[in-house]
Formats: structure tokens, sequence, C-alpha cells
């Protein structure tokens, strides 16, 4: 495939990735009135609680690939150490921006109550998109199994010839 | 014992300890360490699993309650989804062909037992009677989340695949079955939930998506940048001298008397 229509591919896929959410955000808005005592107020420290977390966790868990890599390079410490203060960094924003007053703390009433809320909160997302990405690879990988091999087909083809 | 360390002892402890033991488990180099992973995740999971009997009155057991809800339709659903897939056109390990019938069936009654979770009385319910908070969490986030993965799979098996068209179908249909399942969830009350609570999760769901998505990027970010960096601080490994016309020949010797093959 030339380069300009993988590129092209590539932006379909990522439309695709986003178009449910846009549809289901876009139905709800034009169909149903406004939810009482609920706005962006609310919507807002929950993008910021998301995403600190996400980062916490993301970086705690490639800090262990972090370790594999070290290992290929001699175990040299750098790199470990690097990560670990990115995660530092991680958690001490996120313990920053949540004693700013009510900005990033939602319904808690404290600040580690809220740290601990946040992880539970992106622990169960994360398990709802891992076991969605698994049910998309297992009904994927069942209509691939069920479907006839291209390649036994073509080989069919060229002994027909 | 005090609650804070009850709560940290007996559920984040082991909640921590399923990851560890994963990442143990795919060690190549030692078996023990392989079994230990396995058996010290198992062992996690259970403790958790069994949080909000030891550990009743910390709100994070909850976490828990809610894994012990779905892990039944969880299992129901990848176990069937795993026989429909080997029981089709695989090289190794194919089940027997009424394997691909079974599986369906498994797959179906765990979409049932899920929705039924939802519009039914088997709503999570914790022992102080209130709906599981995190219920409410979960739902919305994996029925978006399905609903977007399939989509992207559907459009990338026919941008990407060889006359895939047919196969998409199914992906799209999964797809749309999660968005109409959330646009009746967020339009008609069920037994345990109101219709405006559930909008209000929804939303909730998006700006948690779009938060996770930023988080993971910066993270991902960070972990290239500190690779790149310490990689250009490395000293540029030595040269050694090209091969002489004696050692090129020699290799062209070498090469000669092993090419070709038995006919």
């Amino acid at each position: 495939m030339p380069k300009d229509g993988r590129k092209v591919s590539s932006k379909v896929v990522a439309i695709g990735l986003a178009f449910p959410i846009i549809l289901v955000a876009a139905l709800d808005y034009s169909l149903n009135d406004s939810i009482p005592n609920f706005g962006i107020e609310e919507l807002n420290p929950r993008v910021a609680n998301s995403a600190l977390t996400a980062f916490i966790l993301a970086s705690t868990v490639l800090l262990g690939n972090m370790f594999f890599y070290g290992e290929s390079r001699n175990r040299p410490l750098a790199p470990i150490f690097a990560m670990v203060i990115a995660v530092l960094v991680g958690v001490l924003a996120t313990i920053f921006f949540i004693n700013q007053g009510p900005m990033l703390l939602e319904e808690n009433g404290s600040v580690r109550a809220q740290l601990v809320y946040n992880i539970a909160h992106t622990i169960v997302s994360i398990t709802a998109l891992s076991l969605s990405l698994l049910i998309t690879l297992g009904i994927l990988f069942s209509v691939i199994t069920h479907s006839p091999s291209k390649i036994s087909k073509s080989y069919l083809l060229v002994e027909e010839e | 014992m005090d609650e804070i360390l009850e709560a940290a002892l007996l559920f984040w402890l082991p909640l921590a300890v399923i990851p560890l033991g994963v990442w143990f488990s795919q060690s190549k180099s030692s078996t023990f360490g392989a079994r230990l992973g396995i058996v010290s995740s198992l062992i996690g999971l259970g403790f958790v699993l069994s949080s909000p009997w030891t550990v009743p009155d910390s709100p994070s057991s909850a976490v828990g309650h809610l894994f012990g809800f779905i892990l039944g339709p969880s299992i129901l659903m990848l176990v069937g989804l795993f026989k429909v897939a080997y029981s089709g056109n695989v090289p190794v390990g194919r089940l027997p062909s009424s394997d691909r019938n079974f599986g369906a069936i498994l797959f179906a009654l765990g979409i049932l037992w899920l929705s039924l979770m939802h519009w039914w009385e088997i709503t999570p319910t914790l022992s102080s009677g209130e709906l599981n908070p995190y219920w409410l969490i979960f739902l919305p986030n994996f029925l978006l989340s399905l609903s977007s993965i399939s989509m992207a799979a559907g459009l990338a098996m026919i941008v990407y695949g060889d006359s895939r068209d047919k196969e998409s179908k199914y992906l799209f249909g999964m797809s749309l079955f999660s968005i109409l399942f959330l646009l009746c969830a967020m339009n008609f009350d069920s037994s345990n939930i109101e219709s405006t609570e559930f909008r209000k999760y929804v939303w909730l769901s998006i700006a948690d998506i779009i938060g996770i998505a930023i988080g993971s990027i910066l993270a991902i970010f960070s972990f290239a940048s500190v690779i790149f960096v310490y990689e250009k601080s490395l000293p540029k490994p030595k040269s050694i001298p090209a091969p002489t016309e004696e050692e090129l020949s020699r290799v062209s010797r070498i090469i000669k008397e092993n090419i070709g093959g038995e006919e």
C-alpha cells in the first residue's frame, strides 16, 4: 500500500475509535435535557484526576519495563532513576493539585481519600477497557478462524491454472 | 487492628501482588519464579475477592465486591470466544467443531448475564443496601470502550485486511449493540438505576477515558524521552576494521561449499 494510503487508513481507524463516543454524547445532548446539578465543573476534575492517576500507573508499569531495558544495557541505574523521578513527579503533582482546595477534590473529604478513590476508580476503568479489548480480540480471531483461508484459496487457483 | 492498616494489608497489598505476580510469571529464565508468580497472583486475587468479608468497613472493598460480580460473566464470555476461535481453522490445538456452537452459547449467556445485572434485580448491591458505586463506573466505561474498540477493529479489518468486509460486520454489530445498550440505559430506568443517574455516569466515563488517554500518552512520552536521552549519552561503539581480501575470499569459499541442498 502507498505511504499516503496508509496514512489515510490510520486516520480512518483513529476516527473509528472516537466516533461511538462522539455519537453517544451528541445523541444524548440533542435528545435529552441537561442533567440537574451536573456540568463542566464536575467533568473537569474527573479528566484531571484520571489523567494524573493514569500517568502514575502507566509510569509504574513502564518502570518495570525499564528494569529489563537496564538489564540489556548491563544494568545501568540511570534510566531506572529517571523513570522513578517521572513517577514521583506524577505523585507529587497529584498531591499538589488536590491540595489546592476543592479544585480536584471530587466528593471526597481529604487528599488521602481522593488519592485512594482515584486509584480504585482508575483500576476499575482499566479493567473495563481491558475486558472490552479482550472481547474485541476474541471476536476478531473467531471470525478470522471461521472464514475461508485466503492462502489455501490463492494456492488452489494457482493449482487449477 | 487499625482500619487503614487492615485495608492496606487485606486489600491494597494483595491487589498490588496481582500485576507483580503476572510480571514474574512471564519470566523465562526461572520456572520457579514463573510458578511463584502465578500462585501469588491467584492468592492476591483471592484476597481481593474476599475483601467484602475481610474488610467490610473499608470503601475500597467495593472494588473487590465488583470484581466478584463481574468474574462470572467475564469468564463465560472469554471462554466462549476461546472455544469459538479454536474450533475454527487453526493449525494447532484445534477443538472439535461442536465447540463452536457451545462457545457461542457461552458468550451469549455472558452478555445476557451482564445485561441483566443492569436491567434486572441482580445489580451489584453492597451489604448496606446501596448500589455498588464502582458498578456505575465499570458499565459505562465497558460499553463505551467496547463500542469504540470494536468499531476501530472493524474499520482496521476493512482498510488493512484482504477482502475482510464480511468478517468486519460482526465487529460493527458488537459496536452497534453497545451503543444501543448505552442509549437505552440513558433513556429508560432499570429496576435499580435511574436513567438520569446513568447519563451522569456515562458523561463521567467519557471524561475518564479522555483522562486515561492523556495520562497514558504522557507516561509513554516520558518513557521514550528517558530512553532517547540515555541512548544519546552513550559513547559510540568502537568500529572494527573492514575485512581483508584474504578474509573475503575465505568467506566466499565457505559459502560456495555450503550453498545449495539435496535435490
